[in-house]
This record gives C-alpha cells, structure tokens and sequence, in this order.
C-alpha cells in the first residue's frame, strides 16, 4: 500500500498546495469557508463486503434526467440531494454541474458513478447487496453550513436506516472534496464505513477524511478513465479492498493509474 | 471529446515521452546488466549505461510530477471555462 503522503515533505507539499488553493478560491466564491471535521469518526466494518450492504453516493452533480437540475447560479451553492434508484439504466443519468469538465462522463457516466460496476460485482457476489437507493449530490456548495446540520445528517440516517454498511463515494470538482469530507464523516458517524475517492489529496488530507484512496486524474475522472470499463472496475475492486484494510483514521492511499490524456480512448 | 481537446493532445504527448523515456531507461540497465556479466566488464561502459539509465528516469520523474501536475491543472479548468462560455 502506498500511503500517501509517506512522510513530513509529503505532507508540508500538500500543505502549500492546500494553501495556494485557499488562497485562490475566494477570488472566485466569497462565501467559501474552509471547515474541515474537527474530528474523525471511522467505522470498522464488520462483515466481509460479500455480506454487506453498500451504497453509492457521490457529488459529482450526478441525478435522473427526469430529476430536478442542481441550482448552479446560488453563490451559496445548493446543499439539496437526489435520490437515484440502484438499479438505474446509465442513460437515464446526467450530471448537472458546471464547475469540472464532464464531457467524457456525459457519455460514460461510470468514470465517476460506477453504478454499473457496482452492480456487476453484486451480480458476482463480491458485493453482498446494494442499497435501492443511491445519492447524488452537487459538490459545489460553498457555504456548508446546511450540509453539516441538515442534508449530510439526513442522507447518513436514510443509509443507516435502509441497514447499509459501506458507503463508495466519488467526487467531481474541486470544492466536491471539500463537500463529500463533510458527508463521509457524518456517514461515519452513523457507524456505516465508508471509502471515498480523491483527485485532490490536499483537501482531503486536511479535512480529515475517515479513508480516501487517490488517483492522478483531472476532475471528472474519480473512477478512473472513460471508455475503459475494466479499468474502471478494478478501480473500484481495489479501493473497496482498502476500505477493509485501512486500520488508521485519515488515511490516503495512492493507487498507481495516471491520465494518458485521449490515449486512455484508444485514440 | 474533452471541453479543450489540445490539453488532452498535450497529454498524450507527455505520456508518449514517458514511454520513450522508459524504453530507453530499461535498455540502458539491461546493456549495463549484460555487460557487468561479461568475464571481463568494462567499467566505464556500465557507468555510461547506469547513468544514462539514470537521466531517463529523472526525466520521467520531471514529467510525471510537474508536467502532468500542470497539464491536470490546465485540464480541471478547461471544464469551467467551457460551461461559463455556454450560460
């Protein structure tokens, strides 16, 4: 496993960064306020993942194309969710977020939601059940003030309700990391586990996530490469084997795939 | 295709010298490998292969970690870029 950062160089370089994001992002939105979880919560699962429940969610902006869109005009950003049957046909998804570049997912929704991979590993039997319901969240919320007391709570008691176990989580944009640290806590908090990926490991290192495991993409590419559904799968395969095998709260796990650019279309 | 095809261009082109530059690292230890086998390896000839070896790896240390962080970067603000000229 490769823990990321491994040492105080690692972690001063993610601070700098962190800091000449904090520094950037006011420019853009004034009502972004940087609040990591003052504490951690995690959760060790109990049962072995071909036992358990899982459920996906994600702030990537994903939702049924009948749903209502996220609102992304609100300077405040739009805390709602939506809620989206496990057993969706991918097509019937789009992503209504215009803060990353989501034009390959537009077309393979499963470089960031891999509903469909999910639901062949259930079909498998390496995932015990699926949840019926999924969430969807827009990341770009930057005041998180309703998130934490209102929506986060809520969607964490619906999974502990429906009987979940684990949580995969995937973000889009930048901020989405701030956004989906806040959920995974408060999901944690519950007692369900939860593993989520990151593109930006400064933000999800200092917001003090239960468990993230990290790829070398752009956003809109949490799962890995579109148009590459094996890669994709083993994506999920791995992080979710991490899940079960990170015994430290906060830790981040660097997995060794890289953007190849259009290379990774077969262009 | 992506909100700015020429970033994903750039990428490719990237990582097309990374696999160059790790042919070129591979062949280099291998030349050093079989020649320190030899009953009687020159030592200069393996210190120019394990050096050569070395700059290539440098090289996709260089790309891999600025370059490609930098090209990420560019990317991620590509898609913003893209749906703030569509509103």
């Amino acid at each position: 496993m490769q823990i990321f950062p491994n040492d105080q160089d690692g972690i001063e370089r993610l601070q700098s960064r962190l800091d000449r994001w904090l520094e950037s992002v006011p420019k853009w939105h004034d009502h972004f306020v940087f609040s990591p979880n003052p504490e951690y919560y995690f959760t060790t699962p109990e049962k072995p993942l071909s036992e358990s429940k899982l459920a996906l969610v994600s702030t990537a902006g994903v939702h049924l194309k009948t749903d209502t869109p996220f609102d992304v005009v609100s300077e405040y950003g739009d805390w709602s969710y939506r809620e989206i049957p496990a057993e969706t046909d991918p097509k019937a998804l789009m992503i209504s977020d215009t803060h990353y570049d989501h034009t390959d997912a537009d077309e393979d929704i499963n470089c960031l939601f891999p509903i469909t991979h999910l639901n062949e590993m259930r079909q498998a039997g390496e995932i015990g059940a699926l949840n019926d319901t999924f969430f969807g969240f827009m990341g770009f919320i930057p005041d998180t003030t309703e998130l934490r007391e209102k929506t986060a709570p809520e969607v964490a008691d619906r999974l502990k309700a429906d009987g979940v176990e684990v949580a995969y989580m995937t973000p889009g944009c930048a901020m989405c990391h701030h956004t989906i640290a806040i959920i995974q806590s408060a999901i944690e908090k519950v007692g369900i586990a939860t593993i989520a990926m990151t593109l930006k490991p400064e933000v999800s290192y200092f917001m003090n996530v239960p468990r993230a495991v990290y790829i070398r993409y752009p956003y809109g590419y949490s799962v890995g490469p579109a148009f590459e559904p094996d890669t994709q799968r083993e994506i999920v395969q791995e992080s979710l084997k991490l899940l079960y095998q990170i015994e430290k709260p906060g830790t981040i796990i660097k997995l060794p795939y890289r953007w190849r650019g259009s290379r990774n279309r077969g262009e | 295709m992506a909100a700015d095809p020429r970033i994903h261009k750039l990428m490719d082109l990237a990582d097309e010298m990374i696999e160059v530059l790790e042919d070129i690292q591979r062949d280099m230890s291998d030349r050093a490998k079989t020649e320190s086998k030899k009953p009687d390896p020159a030592d200069g000839k393996i210190g120019f292969f394990n050096s050569q070896a070395k700059r290539a790896g440098s090289a996709i240390d260089l790309i891999d970690e600025d370059l490609i962080t930098i090209l990420i970067g560019l990317n991620n603000l590509s898609g913003p870029i893209k749906y703030m000229e569509e509103e």
